[in-house]
């Protein structure tokens, strides 16, 4: 035993800075780390999208070109298309989205900092694991930016094959940057899984007492979903992407149909990972979201249990439903409808969630607060993107949309307009908690109306081009498809000025913002257990178990 | 190295001392077991086991038969050991409990750590002292001290458990303590 700490206050002396940061075992630093690392990383990826929107504004190619990219448009007639830089920023920016932005922001930073104070423990069940996976997180993310710079197909420097890394595109892609690639996922994998196993064990063990799994506040409920989805999809990819490995260097042919292998395998392992993947990106968001509306709303969460049991059914749903990314590839007309049939099963969950949203809002005090416009852009337009998902279930009219533009718009509308707006509605509303001071509402408030009128602009002329026929991974394209991507540039030029604001704001607020007193300053129905703390919260919280009186608000349900 | 082995070996005098001590013919007037709380019971990890490996399962049925069978197949292995190991150790980080045994003339503490030895503290209840912190990080900080000695006592409980814990024992100690 523990001899007693000797004297009442031996609170051991603050780590410095290089302790703290570069070598953290506390679950909130960790938290942090993630997500300035994942903000980093999104900006490198945004502004890819940026030049991708510069060389589309206009038909022709004017400033990704053989003789040198630059910001400046060159003549057509001097300057010969470089398709490969287009095909390397692309996969660049799918990559470095799926893997190193989204979720990490999403899981490994909201889920690392909030999970375990909203369900009451000390800290994550393994500490030092945590540190490792957040680590390996750096690691896979240098590795595909180091992808994107090492001599690749074409003579060039980077790959350029698609996040997805078809089979045999990316077993014949030279050099060696796809080897990076392929490294770079193989160790955010590792880092996913040690996270989420770190994560399940937390939310399943370390429960504050009297808080059973049907009281759990929803966003950790959220994160347990979403490390369950994790841990069993991933190992997937892994094995999928070795045999990628093997295939291009040590001459296997699982994917090459001259060696007896079946380049249709990768994609159905490909999808049976990517499919979950896309819940794995947009649940937390779910669960940040509800707490968000309810707060607003000063209302408790409508449905709490539907809710719970609609994000399980979707998580469960996402793994039976994977090659409804995969109609063209020849499949069965039993094997299409059943893929179309499940498809459309999610909505009905999704359907759950979004009137449970509404069903929370009705008849509450709504208050217009930043993370609620967040909120409430994040249920409009995810909305949107669910019903053309809902078309583009049908295996028939998915012949006409597949590879075209009304995908891209499909899948940005659920994810970059969707979870993306879920991550500023958490930053927003959680900030003031994370750093003890707080933005400036007007500052807030702009920023959401630049990126949400910027993301619709940029997205919603997409649905036009995909019907008109345009083809997606392209550089170029006819000028009969010029005026909507005109307009389109336009969009992503204000969201990206939108973005520049945010990073003004986030920083103003944690040099300049107005230091908070309260713990709970969103009111009472903020009631979660981080809002019992200070902020920012102390470096430890929770030692000491929390009790019911302090979570359980509502203890009749 | 060195001091390593001394360290063990004073534990183990330690301890030799302690079970001596406690090795006696008259019952403990009280005794009590402290344990930290887990809010997984066994059979949770069960069907949390159990209902991973039939979904891990779900990718491998289409491969039977084919190469990649063997390629995906250590990867979700691996994944599911993990988190039997890591879940496991978990329980066992939670098996750290403390034991206290009161006699009108002994009281003792032992506190069984997972990875790391036992500890053992005993001393003349009559002039063990008692004290619930109010200043201390550790909202209620229960210690007792004896022998030269101030220990810790359920430092891994809620602050309501250890005032509790504090009056129950100190209603057991001022009953050794009574003139007889």
């Amino acid at each position: 035993m523990a001899d007693a700490a000797a004297h009442g206050h031996d609170d051991h002396a603050r780590p410095g800075f290089f302790t703290r940061w570069f070598m953290s075992t506390n679950h909130k630093d960790i938290g942090i780390l993630y997500l300035f690392t994942a903000g980093t990383l999104g900006f490198i990826s945004v502004a890819f999208t940026v030049y991708m929107r510069l060389e589309l504004m206009n038909p022709g190619v004017q400033f990704m070109c053989m003789e040198g990219a630059s910001l400046v448009a060159a003549a057509v007639e001097d300057c010969t298309p470089n398709g490969h830089l287009w095909n390397v920023l692309i996969t660049g920016h799918g990559i470095l989205m799926m893997f190193f932005v989204v979720i990490p922001a999403l899981f490994g930073g909201f889920g690392n900092y909030f999970m375990p104070l909203m369900i009451g423990a000390p800290d994550m069940a393994f500490p030092r694991m945590n540190n490792l996976s957040y680590w390996l997180y750096v690691t896979g993310s240098t590795l595909a930016v180091c992808s994107l710079l090492t001599p690749g197909g074409n003579d060039q420097l980077g790959s350029g094959v698609g996040w997805v890394l078809y089979a045999p595109l990316s077993v014949n892609e030279g050099g060696m940057s796809m080897d990076f690639a392929i490294f770079a996922v193989h160790v955010s994998g590792a880092s996913s899984i040690l996270g989420a196993i770190n994560m399940i064990t937390t939310f399943l063990n370390m429960r504050a007492p009297g808080m059973t799994l049907h009281k759990t506040p929803l966003f950790a409920w959220s994160i347990f979903v979403t490390a369950f989805l994790i841990l069993l999809s991933l190992p997937v990819l892994a094995g999928a992407i070795t045999m990628l490995l093997t295939d291009r260097n040590f001459g296997t042919t699982f994917f090459d149909a001259a060696g007896g292998g079946d380049p249709v395998l990768y994609q159905h392992l490909l999808w049976f990972f990517g499919h979950p993947e896309v819940y794995m990106i947009i649940v937390p968001g779910f669960g940040i979201v509800s707490h968000v509306i309810s707060t607003f709303s000063k209302k408790p969460i409508f449905g709490y249990l539907p809710m719970v049991y609609a994000m399980v059914g979707i998580g469960a749903l996402g793994f039976v439903v994977w090659a409804h990314h995969m109609y063209t590839v020849g499949m069965s007309l039993t094997q299409q409808s059943y893929f179309m049939l499940a498809t459309m099963v999610i909505a009905v969950p999704t359907g759950i969630k979004i009137f449970s949203w509404i069903a929370t809002m009705w008849g509450g005090s709504i208050e217009l607060k930043t993370p609620m416009l967040w909120a409430f852009g994040f249920l409009f337009l995810f909305t949107v993107g669910g019903v053309t998902g809902i078309v583009l279930s049908q295996a028939g009219v998915d012949r006409a949309y597949h590879d075209t533009y009304y995908v891209v718009a499909h899948f940005h509308y659920v994810m970059s307009l969707g979870a993306v707006f879920c991550i500023f509605a958490g930053i927003y509303y959680w900030i003031g908690k994370m750093s003890g001071r707080q933005y400036p509402e007007w500052a807030g408030k702009l920023h959401f109306w630049m990126m949400f009128i910027g993301a619709n602009i940029t997205f919603f002329p997409q649905h036009f081009l995909g019907r008109q026929g345009m083809p997606r991974r392209y550089i170029d394209y006819p000028e009969q498809f010029a005026y909507w991507n005109e307009i389109s540039s336009y969009g992503a030029f204000l969201s990206f000025a939108s973005f520049i604001l945010f990073i003004g704001i986030v920083f103003y607020t944690l040099r300049y913002g107005k230091k908070i007193e309260e713990n709970n300053y969103w009111g009472e129905y903020a009631d979660t257990l981080e809002w019992t703390l200070p902020c920012p919260p102390p470096e430890h919280t929770f030692e000491i178990l929390p009790t019911q009186d302090m979570w359980d608000k509502d203890p009749h349900h | 190295m060195m001091v390593e082995q001394t360290n063990t070996s004073k534990a183990g005098a330690d301890a030799s001392a302690f079970f001596a001590a406690i090795d006696r013919d008259d019952p403990p007037i009280y005794t009590i077991t402290l344990r930290p709380h887990r809010s997984l019971p066994v059979t949770g990890f069960v069907w949390l086991i159990s209902v991973t490996a039939l979904l891990m399962t779900l990718p491998l049925w289409p491969l039977l038969g084919t190469k990649a069978f063997l390629g995906v197949l250590p990867f979700l292995l691996l994944a599911l050991g993990l988190l039997w190991y890591f879940v496991q150790r978990n329980y066992r980080d939670g098996t750290l409990h403390e034991i206290l045994h009161l006699w009108p003339d002994l009281i003792t503490i032992q506190r069984y750590n997972p990875r790391a030895q036992d500890q053992y503290w005993q001393a003349n209840p009559y002039w063990v002292r008692l004290k619930l912190h109010t200043d201390h990080r550790i909202e209620n900080y229960l210690t007792l001290t004896g022998s030269d000695r101030e220990v810790e006592l359920g430092a891994f409980l809620t602050k309501d458990e250890r005032q509790e814990l504090y009056d129950e024992i100190l209603r057991q100690l001022r009953n050794c303590q009574k003139p007889t």
